[in-house]
């Protein structure tokens, strides 16, 4: 019995070691670094052959702008910008999507300014919001419900019905906001562009923890200069998450699934204490919540919605 | 005629539990607002503190969202904190948790008001947490940056950790001053109990349905609409508490040697089973990864609140099935076994939940039976702590129940150290910032998979240190045994003969010698014997002789076999039990009973008697006494030698400590007997409250100035310690065995009394009620005859309620009936009991019948069959069978008879 008991504690503690020595920090390469960021944008974006991503996806985005106070002392405004979308259908355990199931929009955005009064207090107001959702409504009839709020002129609320949600996502409005749109500030990155960066988030700028690969990197100036639109990655270091989804196959299959790109601002007057704060942040999950079908109350009919300039995205709110 | 008596039997407990409901509608509703006659609570205070337990359990569910969990939903899935950073909040919170512990219990100790010490707290503590709670909620979350967040949920965190202790303990404190009476404060506890659990069973149904309106547990909103309404709900239930409940100052009747608490750890840290215990314990982490798995299924996969809703209050109701089934379990396994089985069974389920975490439903039922598993430990973990409390009891020589929790503080960096694990896995896996990735099944699928597979290693690591746990229910007994027979001799040599005690150490110490005594079993032999058994051919003349004669021959070999079968497995069960209790009596028992014959003991009690003789007047003599003497070491060998000369040197070093601190603390001798000082303030009865008060305050002054002179002079008490116990040892050889026989009468006697206490409780209670019943059947027929008066026009004078028309007196005891009518309604009593005695014994055996022989048809209940007549009297013999009996008793038998009817007589005249 007791032979027995010391030969089953040693497979238990064996197990035990092998278990733990999977989360175990491997080091990385510049090189491997790299291929794993370039893989994960390829897959995420649904560049990649045979990807099965870039269609459905559910992301938040979140753009900051601290306010400050100039030379002359004057407040100069900062702004936040909150942006929700999920694009969703039905899918099985193995991530297999139909499309002809269930799929659905929605996109939430929320505006904020921030300014500094005279005592250098910090005021962030609400300034207005859009949801758009493009969904059946109770009668099983796809439709487009639009919210728009402003805080000096309050709600309003509009419908239009046979708008497809697969043709609201298609549509050359929505482009600005699918996923590939989001990350392609990332899309002409080279390893000559980057320059990793040994952070707290991860350590010596890339750190390979079991399905979890962190990179810490700083993008240089003559990336920005080729690629203006990239400007919202320019920060103290950006941040990103990749997810290998593989656990049980010998493949990998990287996804990108946060990304952040740190700023600092002072506390105070002094400039001692310094805190990083998120300039830019997205976090992405390749599904989503369920979108649920919407009561179409409340909402005022308007047969051109989808082609007016209602949902136009130039005359969208924005602040 | 089976199923007429089951009919039957039925209607009589329909009956008997009406009478019971009945019964205590009236006790509840006739003592609402005042107690019992020596009680001190009436139902009203009871049902305060109920529905205030209601409430404190309310505050504390809505507190306990913004508690430092990896996967708590409010601060990992809504606001976004990653799972590392919370568990280094939780482990700052725990360090801090031990000097706020300090903070507060001498705040509450301090506290005095006109409300007591508790109440206070209670009233007004729920106030800031929810205040808290709630500010903390509207916090402007989606405009914070990440160390915003961070460094206001740790702010409000912590506050919220250190304040909430001083409504939960003092609400679990108030309890236990409520009342001194200890069955009052029982039945208070279990009616609370009952009360208490309906608030979660509520707010854990309902807050995930109406979750679904606010955007479910990924949603600020719904902390903010739904969850907080519950905090403030219970913030106005907790006053039914501090304002209905009374709290009575109890004084202390008896001083209790308490251990200093390094004493305790270090006693505690040399006990094999507690290690076994504490390490098991350590990898508690890695087996609930899997509990959170099941909301996140109906959150993030089914997103099936209504479901979740419903499954969380059927698995309320897997502690139900522990809780019957534990007792049975324990007393089949044994202490061991019921360790191994349960952690064994733990690895089933989860495997179980392992395969099945993608089909909800199948998952659940994993979840709940190996909830249910779990549970179990609830009822049989105290009980196994228990006899560990024995065992260092044993081993050490002092009781340690104050000292455990001190001594588990050891286990604290290693706990702080494993909490980082789980959360670590979760950020390897991708779950840091951002919870929403569980939506997504690959994700997800590939978590909780892990995590089930580091539930099963961690039930696995669980199981391995209870392949050594030895502390069996036979082991046990034999300590229980030895710390009796040391109680026993001690209380003996104090003057203090309890006869309870002594019958039962007799019959222990005699049971233990019994067993030493047997022949050792040969557990192989009896292994053989039933696989012999199972082999047996059985032959015509077995039946023959056996019980089955009279069955068919294939049936008769069946129950034959089986019995074989029984008796063999019997036989082995028994074998094992004599082999544990000789192990046991070998390592424990014979240690204990021959301690002090042991040359090295013989040795140090001679070197404590140096001590304690030159202390005969007073304690300061120890100035006297130069040195202490090595006494004569002839007869130990070597390593005794070495033991004995170490432990003199280092009493001569302390006796030479303690003349200089006696000569620096009492420089003028001893003039305080702080005994003495003690005692008198145990002695005193205040009355008021405030008079308890400041007894209460005199009695820890006394207690502390006594432990203070007897740390200065601990090397007098150790010393008289042991010499007094050398002494006690022979007590038991020397006098108590001897008084087996008076003690039997005596306890018999006290057994005696104390039925009949029991029984004249309950005829007091039953009494009040019936006198209450006939109280209000009086006033509802005064009532009827009024509006039959007032209808007629008649003029009606009410009567006062007099008992004796109800046949009671004015304590609702029937009036005392003659002699004759006492005897014959006793004699009703028993008649009664005896047919039902008999009505059950034969639907058992008619039971047991027809499981033999499903073909077999019973023969209608005949009460002679068992002596007595239709109504239950005993049947009365005629004179001629009477003769006949007695003429085939021998003479053996006629003398045996003669000589039980004169013990008895002399009994019924004793």
């Amino acid at each position: 019995m007791k032979k027995r008991l010391i030969i089953f504690s040693l497979i238990i503690i064996v197990l035990a070691a092998s278990l733990f020595s999977l989360t175990a920090c491997a080091p990385l390469k510049n090189g491997d670094a790299f291929d794993i960021l370039r893989e994960a944008y390829e897959n995420s974006t649904g560049l990649k052959e045979g990807s099965r991503w870039g269609e459905i996806y559910y992301y938040q985005e979140q753009i900051k702008e601290k306010a400050y106070l100039d030379d002359n002392g004057n407040s100069v405004n900062g702004y936040q910008n909150t942006l929700s979308v999920n694009v969703h259908c039905k899918s099985d355990d193995n991530c297999n999507y139909f499309l002809d199931k269930d799929y659905t929009a929605q996109v939430e955005e929320k505006f904020y300014t921030e300014t500094i009064d005279k005592t250098e207090k910090t005021l962030i107001n609400f300034v207005g919001s859009n949801n758009i959702y493009a969904v059946n409504n109770k009668n099983s009839v796809p439709s487009l419900f639009i919210t728009k709020t402003n805080q000096q002129k309050g709600e309003e609320k509009y419908t239009q019905t046979n708008v497809p949600p697969k043709a609201f996502t298609s549509s050359d409005w929505f482009k600005p906001y699918t996923l590939q749109s989001k990350l392609s500030v990332l899309g002409d990155l080279t390893l000559n562009d980057i320059e990793f960066v040994d952070t707290k988030e991860a350590k010596n700028g890339k750190e390979k923890i079991f399905m979890s690969t962190k990179l810490s990197f700083k993008i240089k100036d003559s990336y920005f200069e080729s690629h203006p639109e990239a400007k919202i990655l320019d920060g103290n270091f950006v941040y990103v998450e990749i997810v290998n989804v593989s656990l049980l196959s010998k493949q990998s299959d990287y996804r990108i699934s946060n990304l952040y790109v740190y700023k600092t601002e002072t506390v105070g007057n002094s400039d001692l204490l310094k805190l990083d704060y998120e300039s830019y942040v997205l976090n992405i999950s390749y599904l989503g919540p369920n979108i649920n079908p919407i009561d179409s109350k409340d909402f005022t009919a308007k047969s051109d919605l989808f082609d007016t300039k209602l949902i136009n995205p130039n005359y969208l709110f924005k602040p | 005629m089976a199923k007429t008596n089951f009919k039957l039997s039925m209607q009589q407990n329909f009956g008997r539990l009406k009478g019971v409901a009945g019964d205590v509608y009236t006790d509840v509703t006739s003592h609402w607002s005042k107690p019992k006659k020596g009680n001190y609570l009436s139902y009203k205070e009871i049902a305060a503190y109920s529905v205030g337990g209601m409430g404190q359990s309310m505050i504390a569910y809505f507190i306990g969202q913004l508690g430092f969990s990896a996967s708590s939903m409010l601060l990992a899935a809504t606001i976004g904190l990653r799972p590392m950073h919370i568990q280094t909040m939780m482990t700052i919170q725990t360090i801090l948790n031990v000097l706020f512990f300090v903070i507060r219990g001498k705040l509450v100790d301090n506290t005095r008001t006109k409300w007591g010490r508790f109440r206070p707290y209670i009233a007004v503590m729920g106030i800031p947490l929810v205040i808290l709670s709630v500010v903390y909620l509207f916090l402007p979350f989606e405009t914070m940056t990440y160390m915003q967040k961070l460094i206001a949920t740790f702010a409000f965190g912590i506050s919220i950790s250190m304040l909430s202790p001083l409504l939960t303990d003092t609400f679990g404190e108030l309890g236990s001053c409520m009342t001194p009476n200890t069955v009052e404060r029982t039945k208070m506890y279990t009616i609370f109990s009952i009360a208490f659990s309906f608030a979660p069973t509520v707010y854990n149904f309902l807050v995930p349905i109406l979750s679904k309106f606010t955007g479910e547990f990924v949603n600020i909103a719904t902390y903010r609409y739904v969850i907080a309404p519950v905090g403030i709900i219970g913030l106005v239930l907790v006053l039914f508490a501090a304002i209905g409940c009374k709290e009575r100052v109890v004084t202390a009747e008896s001083y209790v040697q308490k251990v200093s608490i390094v004493k305790g750890c270090v006693a505690v840290w040399k006990n094999k089973y507690w290690w076994i215990r504490t390490v098991s314990g350590f990898v508690g982490f890695l087996e609930g990864a899997n509990t959170v798995l099941f909301l996140w299924i109906y959150q993030y996969s089914t997103q099936d609140m209504t479901t979740y809703a419903f499954l969380t209050t059927i698995m309320g109701t897997a502690s139900f099935i522990a809780m019957i089934s534990t007792p049975f379990l324990l007393s089949k396994l044994g202490n061991r076994d019921m360790l191994l089985f349960h952690n064994g069974v733990n690895i089933i389920f989860v495997i179980g939940m392992l395969t099945t975490y993608k089909v909800p439903l199948l998952f659940f039922l994993f979840m709940y039976l190996n909830t249910a598993v779990n549970n179990t430990f609830m009822v049989y973990g105290p009980v196994h702590a228990a006899d560990v409390k024995d065992s260092i009891q044993y081993q050490s020589g002092f009781r340690v129940d104050f000292t455990l929790g001190a001594a588990g503080m050891i286990a604290m960096p290693i706990t702080i150290a494993t909490g980082y694990f789980i959360p670590f896995v979760y950020e390897s896996m991708g779950l840091t910032f951002n919870l929403n990735v569980l939506y997504d099944p690959l994700i997800r699928n590939n978590l909780f998979y892990i995590l089930c597979l580091l539930s099963i290693l961690g039930a696995a690591l669980n199981l391995i240190p209870f392949f050594f746990y030895s502390l069996s229910r036979e082991k046990h007994r034999t300590i229980y045994t030895a710390l009796k027979y040391r109680a026993v001799n001690n209380n003996y040599a104090n003057g203090k003969i309890d006869y309870r005690d002594i019958k039962e150490v007799v019959e222990l110490y005699n049971e233990m010698i019994g067993y030493k005594n047997a022949p050792t079993p040969i557990l192989k032999e009896a292994r053989a014997a039933i696989k012999k058994a199972r082999k047996t051919v059985v032959t015509d003349q077995m039946i023959e002789n056996s019980a089955y004669s009279d069955m068919e021959k294939a049936q008769a070999i069946k129950l034959i076999k089986k019995e074989l079968i029984k008796a063999a497995k019997n036989n082995l069960t028994e074998s094992k039990k004599i082999s544990e209790y000789k192990k046991a009596i070998e390592e424990i028992f014979i240690p204990e009973i021959t301690k002090y014959n042991k040359p090295l003991m013989i040795a140090k009690v001679q070197m404590a008697e140096q001590i304690y003789s030159a202390c005969d007047s007073s304690v300061i003599d120890l100035l006297n006494l130069e040195k202490i003497d090595l006494p004569s070491t002839l007869s130990l060998d070597k390593k005794e030698i070495a033991k004995l000369t170490k432990q003199h040197k280092k009493l001569n070093a302390k006796l030479v400590k303690t003349k200089k601190l006696i000569a620096k603390k009492y420089p003028n001798g001893l003039a305080i007997d702080y005994w003495q000082i003690l005692q008198d303030a145990l002695d005193e009865t205040p009355v008021t409250n405030e008079e308890k008060f400041q007894t209460n305050r005199r009695i820890k002054k006394a207690r502390k100035n006594y432990e203070k002179f007897q740390k200065h002079f601990s090397i007098y008490f150790d010393a008289k310690q042991l010499y007094c116990d050398s002494n006690a040892s022979t007590h038991y050889d020397n006098y108590i065995a001897a008084l087996y026989e008076t003690a039997c009468i005596e306890s018999d006697k006290l057994d005696a009394e104390d039925n009949a206490k029991t029984r004249a409780n309950t005829a007091a209670q039953k009494a009040d009620i019936y006198y209450i019943k006939c109280k209000k059947d009086h006033a509802k027929k005064e009532k009827a005859a009024i509006k039959v008066a007032k209808k007629a026009n008649v003029e009606y004078t009410p009567t006062e309620f007099d008992p004796k028309v109800y046949g009671i007196d004015e304590n609702g005891y029937a009036l005392k009936e003659t002699g004759d009518e006492l005897e014959s309604l006793l004699d009703l009593l028993a008649a009664k009991r005896a047919l039902q005695k008999a009505q059950k014994d034969y639907d058992k055996s008619i039971k047991a019948l027809i499981k033999q022989d499903k073909g077999f048809t019973p023969e209608p209940f005949n009460p002679s069959d068992y002596n007595i007549d239709e109504l239950g009297y005993p049947l009365v013999k005629e004179q001629a069978e009477i003769d006949e009996d007695l003429s085939a008793l021998t003479e053996n038998e006629v003398a045996e008879i003669s000589e039980n009817k004169e013990i008895i007589n002399d009994k019924e005249n004793k």
